[in-house]
């Protein structure tokens, strides 16, 4: 799994035999001699000069220094030396770590992500106005009418509710089909539910004339990079005693990338900036990103009604609900993260006492009860939204995402600050990020090495209309 | 050496024991609203046993600089006077604003005078009153609750 040129401890071939010191490695790449003149090999191959060298063997020669020095060039690009992880933590990936392994992993830099959010488009469509003077009424004052006309369904960001356009008085009163309670400054946009980019400006236009001006707005949005990690270590009789059978630094080194990994899915999923206890603090101070759950909020733009709380037994229309509203924000190719617990109630709602698809019986009259719901059908786009099962979903928790929102772009990802020097022809590929470090034995415990493996990351949700949450479902 | 004895037993409530802890229990027949005969104050909501707090606190966006807000405290359900006597209504924030048609919910509150008393009868008083009302109730298997709610159904039939 891991080259055992890149272990700091003796090679896994040492037998019981004797020991060998011709035979023993350097404990890390950064102090390794040059590994020849690739150069001049290079120019020798081009060439075809082989002298009395066998040209396979001179092939195979020139291949694996080449592939020493490249191992080299991405641990030792700094002190201490990293241990690149990457190929280690690509092939145990997919882990039991379904929304970690869903979302992109996009590369970053500097001590913090930020990217601007869109918030409007600056579109020509929709309503995009406030409320005047709050008032329990069905006839509100408005900074200005464009856009409404009877039978507009008007969305009230404050009371999270809707109301539809029965008449509109004048530019700035709308007489509404029922009394609702408003807030002054209300943001009142085109519903029944939030949408992004309204702008009600003048988009017809004569030929003499022009269209307005529009451009769209944005929201500059930061969050730093969090470390992520843990340490293992290994003592220096259990790497003699596995040095026959298995390479027990490598078991351990692989035991902390997917320990991390399933720590990772955890803050993902349940990660919280303000609790100072663990895992998310030392007791006093927090260092850790928010998750899915903690970023989902109205406070970060999800509008009102995609937060739902205490919703009881879980029911297809609740789901049919929220799916529907991140369509209406513009939502695509939306997917489901859930706990066992509603995984269970969903399939019980299909297969339970009443529903015809019980059983699945086949012409020898072998049965198979029971069933497993693996996606739902997306009331409105007609696709299969895929339901990943977490463990660390909480239960009774289900959250809705999308992989993008209205402009195409990607709705959520993990931001990644790489530790390791990147391969240069791959810039924009996605990448795990691990790294391994070996930290200092102690003079107190000598034969113990330790190893840190961390990750630097932070969980971005570029658009948080997108995403819904709903909480305090009960098992069917 | 004795092993230690530890209580492995899954808790086990009987509605009497709700009873006992000031809730009443009602069935869900219309998503829209509960009716609580003679409720004059709720204290405490459980849908399925599972408690609904009063209220969420949220902090809302005011305008697109997402640097604005406003916090709110959102009530997520609310008791009004219906047209069939008290509703327990819930807010549009929880399941967008239904009861689950079947479920149970058990309210701890204040009650009138005027109360219809079924709730502080014992199961085999509403029998007896059910059959009384000429209702089939069978000897055995049927919960308290469902008895409850098919006695007032058949009294407002009656009054009507």
């Amino acid at each position: 799994m891991i080259s055992p040129t890149l272990s700091g401890f003796m090679r896994g071939d040492l037998g019981e035999g004797g020991f060998n010191p011709a035979f023993l490695q350097r404990s890390r790449p950064i102090y390794q001699d040059s590994t020849g003149d690739i150069q001049g090999r290079m120019d020798q191959l081009l060439r075809g000069e082989f002298g009395d060298t066998d040209p396979a063997q001179f092939l195979l020669s020139l291949q694996t220094d080449l592939l020493q020095q490249l191992n080299r060039a991405q641990t030792s690009t700094g002190i201490p030396v990293r241990e690149d992880l990457e190929a280690p933590a690509l092939q145990i990936v997919p882990l039991d770590t379904p929304f970690r392994n869903r979302l992109p992993r996009t590369v970053g830099s500097s001590t913090a992500s930020s990217w601007e959010q869109e918030v409007a488009l600056g579109g020509g469509y929709g309503v995009n106005t406030t409320i005047t003077s709050g008032t329990s009424s069905a006839t509100q004052t408005v900074a200005s009418t464009a856009g409404m006309q009877p039978g507009t369904s008007l969305y009230f960001a404050v009371t999270a509710a809707y109301r539809t356009v029965v008449s509109v008085t004048n530019t700035t009163t709308v007489v509404l089909n029922s009394t609702i309670s408003t807030t002054t400054a209300e943001g009142v946009f085109q519903g029944p539910y939030a949408q992004p980019g309204q702008a009600p400006v003048q988009m017809f236009f004569a030929e003499d004339g022009a269209p307005a001006t529009a451009k769209a707005t944005y929201a500059k949005l930061t969050l730093a990079y969090k470390l992520l990690g843990t340490i293992g270590s290994i003592t220096g009789f259990a790497m003699a005693a596995g040095a026959t059978y298995q390479n027990q630094r490598d078991a351990e080194i692989l035991a902390g990338i997917r320990r991390t990994m399933l720590s990772e899915e955890n803050g993902l999923i349940n990660g919280s900036s303000t609790i100072l206890t663990a895992p998310w603090g030392d007791g006093t101070t927090n260092f850790a990103f928010d998750g899915c759950l903690n970023q989902t909020t109205t406070a970060n733009g999800t509008p009102g009604q995609q937060v739902q709380t205490a919703v009881g037994a879980l029911t297809t229309a609740h789901m049919d609900q929220q799916l529907t509203r991140i369509h209406n924000e513009g939502g695509m190719d939306a997917y489901i993260i859930a706990n066992a617990q509603e995984a269970l109630s969903l399939a019980h709602l299909a297969t339970a006492s009443g529903s015809i698809i019980r059983v699945e019986a086949t012409s020898s009259a072998d049965m198979i009860l029971g069933g497993r719901v693996i996606g739902y059908k997306h009331p409105i786009t007609g696709q299969i939204v895929p339901i990943e099962v977490s463990r660390f979903m909480p239960a009774g928790t289900m959250w809705f995402g999308s992989e993008r929102g209205p402009d195409g772009m990607v709705a959520a990802d993990v931001r990644v600050l790489p530790q390791v020097q990147l391969p240069e022809l791959a810039p924009n590929v996605n990448i795990q990020g691990y790294v391994a470090q070996e930290l200092a034995p102690t003079t107190a415990a000598p034969q113990v090495y330790a190893f840190l493996i961390s990750v630097f990351e932070t969980l971005r949700i570029k658009n948080a209309k997108v995403v819904a949450k709903s909480s305090g479902l009960t098992p069917v | 050496m004795v092993p230690t004895v530890i209580n492995v037993f899954r808790p086990y409530q009987q509605p009497s024991q709700m009873h006992d802890a000031g809730f009443r229990l009602f069935r869900v027949e219309d998503p829209s609203g509960v009716v609580l005969p003679g409720c004059t104050k709720v204290d405490e909501v459980r849908l399925d046993g599972t408690m609904i707090p009063p209220y969420v606190d949220e902090r809302v966006l005011l305008d697109t600089t997402m640097k604005n807000f406003k916090d709110l405290r959102i009530p997520l359900y609310d008791l009004i006077e219906g047209p069939d006597g008290p509703l327990l209504i819930r807010s549009m924030k929880s399941n967008d604003g239904n009861w689950q048609v079947g479920s149970v919910v058990a309210v701890r509150g204040e009650w009138s005078q005027e109360s219809d008393g079924l709730d502080e009868m014992k199961q085999s008083e509403l029998q007896e009153e059910g059959v009384r009302m000429g209702l089939n109730f069978p000897r055995k298997g049927m919960k308290k609750i469902d008895m409850i709610n098919a006695i007032r159904d058949a009294r407002a039939l009656a009054s009507r």
